[in-house]
């Protein structure tokens, strides 16, 4: 038996469905279908199987043939069906089922919205995602985002209107120092970004690099915060993940990977010469093999260097534990030719006489001082412009000690400088030690003058008086008369000097005390003739004598009267010292009784042969103040000594940083400690520390040399840090400037790197040796009630 | 005349044509500093304005827009572009914001109901072309109330005829539910023609108790069962074509109110 075909076509065969209209008969699921159905309202029309037509006063039956055709008792009278019909079943349609769920679906998503956005939690709830957990803190959105401290009504218009210059990354910055202009790539201008990688044509990168980098990239473009850190991606999410395309794109220089195309280590790690001058390759090559038994000389490179943090850069474990061993008597100054003390204050030597002979006025001055003085001289009178003018035009003369010849307005500049220096020394005793400082600094620079404490410590006063007395023993009386005009123009000298006349100054056993008596003191360079033939310019040569009161008392000799000694560090001396207690630290009263003289006292007490049984270096040896016949010394106490460094940074006082700069001097700190500077017109900087973890410091390329320590070979540090016999490296250090050196070791080789880092073993991102954020900027300050009003930020 | 699988062909090129350079203008945009999401972002809300426009096409269409059939080309093709756009704006992730997340949802709920659909409406009028007479889906639950009436029939006048209620006790007992309405939906939806076999199975073993005069009337209820078999299977098929879009359509409307949101907040909150 064959199946019967069930669907058929034709009005008179099978009813019309009108499934795109909203309503539909409700029988057709039953088989049954509407002969009258729902109509588009969903309402039934007519109660009976059709609507009868009235035609020449006859209601005729319109029944479809489909549902039977015209029945047969057809419609009544009054025009109504005479079928009555069930009523339709109005169903929706499929279509109004689904707008009716699309509508239903929309008012609950809204209704939702309006709930979230609503409520207490709204703004939480718009969160797109959790916070990375160093932000878990920031709880209020308005810690980020500007437009939360606005309604949400106002978020549409500010969507179009824009944030008026107020930027959510204004916001980052207020945590996160990265720099005076963290908009700019790198933080840096374009300038300083073309001077550290000069451009380049690109080459080596792939074409979407290229294409990006030629097409999209303004490397002058402000750039956002978000626009690398992606906020909102959970709390373990790496927001400052940043690929390698990204970096080639804007970098000139483009290649493929680190091992495929990555420039060589031609100026990494070092850029500069060290700040510590210390030749490895003479040290391990020949010091550390020559160095007598006993000496304490390092055995392999973590002797002396160490990582310093976490990030594993390497430093120097210190002096004391690399170099103590062999250098630290240098500092102490032992076995010195010259004095082991930096001459701080010293008394420059004048040809008082030819001054006297001039008219100028000098009161006492030291006989015997030579000399210009210490290299803290002329930093001193800079106090006092007519003393530094005068100084400065004194600098020129040849000889101080011969101004015979000298112009007029030198032997005056000499006058000048020479009562600035008393009126100094005056105010030294009458004021302590803050008169040096107030010399140098003056009174206003607060911040220096902490500083510039250092520079005088352990200064004593009883030094002060010690020294004040021993070169000028009645300066104060000298200059209230020089003020009052009341000193005594000097008369003049014939200009007469014979060895007979020198010989007439001194008594014979004193000179020969001092110079040995076989000795004849000008006997191998001048002859008496030669002596004698100075020419003297009488003082009625025209040059007009100073203006000198009638009144002028007498003054006591030039000659000093007491014989300054050496005075131990101030500290010890904490209480008044009385006469016996001086003469048993420093001896008698008689300068020129010198050590040499008490030595060979066999008459000398016991308390005396106790107190002279040292040199004056022996007994300054751990370090400090000392009067030294015409100067006043610091001796270094060791190795970072705090005046000395002091001195050394104290940009107020250029010679004298110059003068102890030199590797020679007291202290030899710069034997060491390579002193800086690009321009002769800059400050020596002198580098007392090796290059140590700066906070504030962001380099580009950082290199955690712990991380490696496990994977050294049997070379150990030798196998990347080779040493280069041929570099002259001591050869940078005479000169300033940093960036000319020559490195103790050969570049690094980059192929030892790349044999790990690549894609496949220990990584080649970028971001794994280099920072973005770079340079030279310091933490921002914590965000208290304080600061937020400081700054007024929200 | 370009044939279905030539215009699939077509198209299929033409649309890989332009998602590969999609994808090689995202990357590229991404490697620069710019913000992809941006790029992204925009082509997807274009993308969906342009999906969500064929709806009202349909409705439209006493205009002269070119033919629902080009629409529903267009439509189909960019539904997979913009999957593509979403893939690169969202990443493989679940966002984790609660407007994100209903985004996510509703966009997911949206392009998976599309790509169901769309399967389903490649690949199920085949397999109706192949089973049975192809009726009209409106029609069905007539066929079936016809079916019936004439299987009700045919057991009453054999019992009449015979005498033996045999026929019409199984018609009553197994073959009146079957023949009341559509039935083995899910079976039918699935390719199963395991509930229709095993009740054939019964019927067939019924044929050694029938006499003669019930053996005949035995044959036409098998053909009348495999014809109800027939309508219900294509009752099942139908009503998955029509009605895949129930699920398709409401989470288009959803997505488009979220995607709003979603770009308000992304503009209020991104200075």
């Amino acid at each position: 038996m064959n199946k019967k075909p069930l669907q058929r076509f034709g009005y008179q065969d099978s009813p019309y469905h009108r499934p795109n209209q909203d309503w539909v008969c409700g029988y057709t699921d039953s088989g049954q279908a509407c002969p009258r159905g729902p109509e588009a309202s969903g309402k039934c029309s007519g109660a009976g199987h059709c609507e009868p037509l009235q035609q020449e006063g006859r209601w005729k039956c319109t029944r479809s043939d489909l549902a039977g055709g015209p029945c047969n008792d057809g419609p009544t009278s009054d025009g109504r069906c005479g079928v009555a019909l069930p009523p339709c079943q109005p169903r929706r349609s499929l279509r109004a089922k689904r707008r009716l769920v699309s509508r239903w679906i929309t008012a609950i998503t809204v209704g939702l919205l309006m709930v979230v956005l609503g409520g207490q939690q709204g703004l939480a709830l718009l969160e797109p995602g959790p916070r990375v957990s160093g932000h878990a803190q920031l709880q209020a959105c308005d810690a980020c985002h500007e437009s939360a401290d606005h309604p949400m009504s106002s978020w549409l218009g500010r969507v179009f209107s824009g944030h008026a210059g107020a930027t959510d990354s204004q916001r980052c910055l207020l945590c996160h120092g990265v720099g005076e202009a963290p908009e700019l790539a790198h933080g840096l201008s374009a300038q300083q970004r073309e001077a550290l990688a000069p451009a380049q044509p690109m080459a080596g990168a792939g074409l979407k690099v290229r294409w990006a980098s030629e097409l999209l990239v303004d490397p002058t473009a402000p750039l956002d915060c978000g626009q690398c850190h992606r906020e909102h991606r959970g709390t373990q999410a790496d927001i400052s993940a940043m690929s390698n395309a990204r970096c080639q794109t804007c970098h000139t220089q483009q290649f493929n990977s680190f091992a495929d195309g990555h420039p060589d280590f031609e100026d990494f790690p070092a850029r500069r010469r060290t700040r510590i001058q210390f030749d490895h390759v003479a040290h391990i090559g020949k010091h550390f093999a020559d160095a007598p038994e006993g000496a304490v000389v390092p055995e392999a490179c973590g002797d002396c260097h160490m990582p310093a943090n976490a990030q594993g850069m390497m430093v120097m474990r210190g002096f004391d534990a690399g170099c103590a061993g062999c250098h630290a008597g240098d500092i102490a100054g032992a076995g010195r030719a010259d004095a082991p003390g930096v001459a701080i204050l010293q008394v420059p030597g004048f040809d008082v006489q030819a001054l006297h002979n001039a008219g100028m006025v000098t009161g006492q001055w030291p006989e015997f001082a030579e000399g210009r003085g210490s290299a803290f001289l002329e930093s001193l009178l800079q106090a006092d412009p007519t003393a530094h003018a005068a100084y400065q035009r004194l600098r020129d003369a040849d000889d101080w000690l011969d101004l015979s010849s000298a112009p007029l307005e030198t032997l005056q500049a000499a006058q000048t400088v020479i009562w600035a220096y008393k009126r100094f020394m005056l105010d030294l005793r009458e004021q302590g030690a803050s008169a040096l400082v107030q010399r140098l600094i003056g009174d206003s620079d607060r911040a220096a003058e902490r500083q510039m404490r250092q520079l005088v410590s352990g200064l004593s006063i009883h030094v002060i008086e010690a020294t004040s007395d021993a070169w000028f023993p009645d300066l104060a009386a000298e200059w209230a008369a020089y003020v009052a005009g009341e000193l005594p123009v000097p008369e003049v000298v014939a200009p007469v000097i014979t060895a007979s006349s020198v010989e007439a100054d001194f008594d014979e056993d004193e000179f020969a005390d001092l110079f040995g008596d076989s000795g004849d003191l000008f006997a191998s360079d001048e002859t008496e003739t030669e002596i004698a033939a100075e020419p003297v310019r009488p003082i009625s040569d025209g040059i007009p004598a100073p203006v000198i009161p009638d009144s002028v008392p007498a003054m006591p000799s030039s000659k000093p009267q007491a014989t300054p000694q050496p005075v131990e560090q101030a500290s010890v001396h904490t209480e008044a010292v009385d006469d016996d207690e001086f003469d048993a630290l420093f001896g008698g009263d008689d300068l020129f009784s010198s050590d040499v003289e008490l030595d060979e006292d066999d008459t000398a007490s016991p308390v005396e042969k106790k107190s002279v049984a040292l040199s004056l270096d022996e007994r300054m040896r751990l370090g400090g103040w000392y009067l030294d016949d015409l100067s006043l010394r610091y001796r270094p106490a060791g190795h970072a000594d705090a005046l000395l460094q002091a001195w050394l940074q104290q940009a107020a006082a250029p010679q004298v940083v110059t003068a102890l700069a030199d590797p020679g001097s007291p202290g030899r700190c710069t034997k060491c400690h390579s002193a800086d500077r690009a321009n002769e017109s800059e400050q020596l900087r002198i580098n007392w520390h090796v290059a140590r973890p700066d906070p504030h410091q962001h380099a580009f390329t950082e290199f955690n040399h712990k991380a490696h320590f496990s994977i050294m070979g049997d070379a150990g540090c030798m196998g990347c840090h080779q040493l280069n016999a041929e570099a002259d490296y001591a050869a940078a250090f005479a000169g300033t400037d940093a960036r000319v050196f020559a490195s103790n070791f050969r570049n690094l080789e980059r192929n030892k790197c790349a044999t790990c880092h690549t894609g496949g073993q220990a990584g080649d991102q970028c971001t794994t040796c280099h920072s973005y954020h770079i340079g030279e900027f310091a933490a921002t300050e914590p965000l208290t009630r304080l600061t937020k009003a400081l700054s007024g930020s929200p | 005349m370009i044939t279905f699988a030539q215009r699939r062909l077509r198209n299929t090129l033409i649309s890989g044509l332009f998602f590969a350079l999609a994808i090689v203008v995202y990357t590229v945009y991404r490697d620069s500093h710019a913000r992809p999401e941006f790029l992204s972002g925009w082509t997807l809300l274009i993308l969906v304005f342009l999906l969500a426009a064929y709806h009202i096409r349909k409705r439209l269409s006493m205009l002269d827009l070119s033919p629902a059939a080009s629409w529903l080309q267009l439509h189909i093709y960019l539904g997979f572009g913009a999957v593509l756009a979403f893939a690169l704006h969202v990443g493989p992730r679940w966002p984790d914001g609660l407007i994100e997340s209903m985004l996510f949802a509703a966009f997911v709920l949206t392009a998976g109901s599309g790509i169901v659909g769309l399967y389903l409406s490649r690949r199920l009028p085949r397999r109706l072309t192949r089973q049975g007479e192809e009726v009209i889906y409106e029609r069905i639950p007539a066929f079936i109330s016809q079916l019936r009436d004439e299987s009700e029939a045919l057991v009453i006048d054999a019992a009449q005829r015979t005498g033996s209620s045999t026929l019409a006790d199984f018609y009553r007992d197994e073959l009146a539910p079957y023949f009341a309405g559509p039935r083995h939906f899910w079976a039918h939806l699935l390719g199963s023609g395991k509930p229709i076999f095993m009740l054939s199975q019964r019927l067939n073993a019924l044929q050694r108790y029938l006499g003669a005069d019930e053996r005949e009337a035995h044959a036409q209820l098998v053909v009348l069962l495999d014809q109800k078999n027939d309508l219900d299977f294509h009752y099942a098929v139908q009503t998955l074509l029509k009605r895949w879009t129930i699920l398709h359509v409401p989470a288009t409307a959803a997505m488009l109110i979220l995607v709003l949101v979603h770009v308000l907040l992304v503009y209020a909150f991104t200075a």
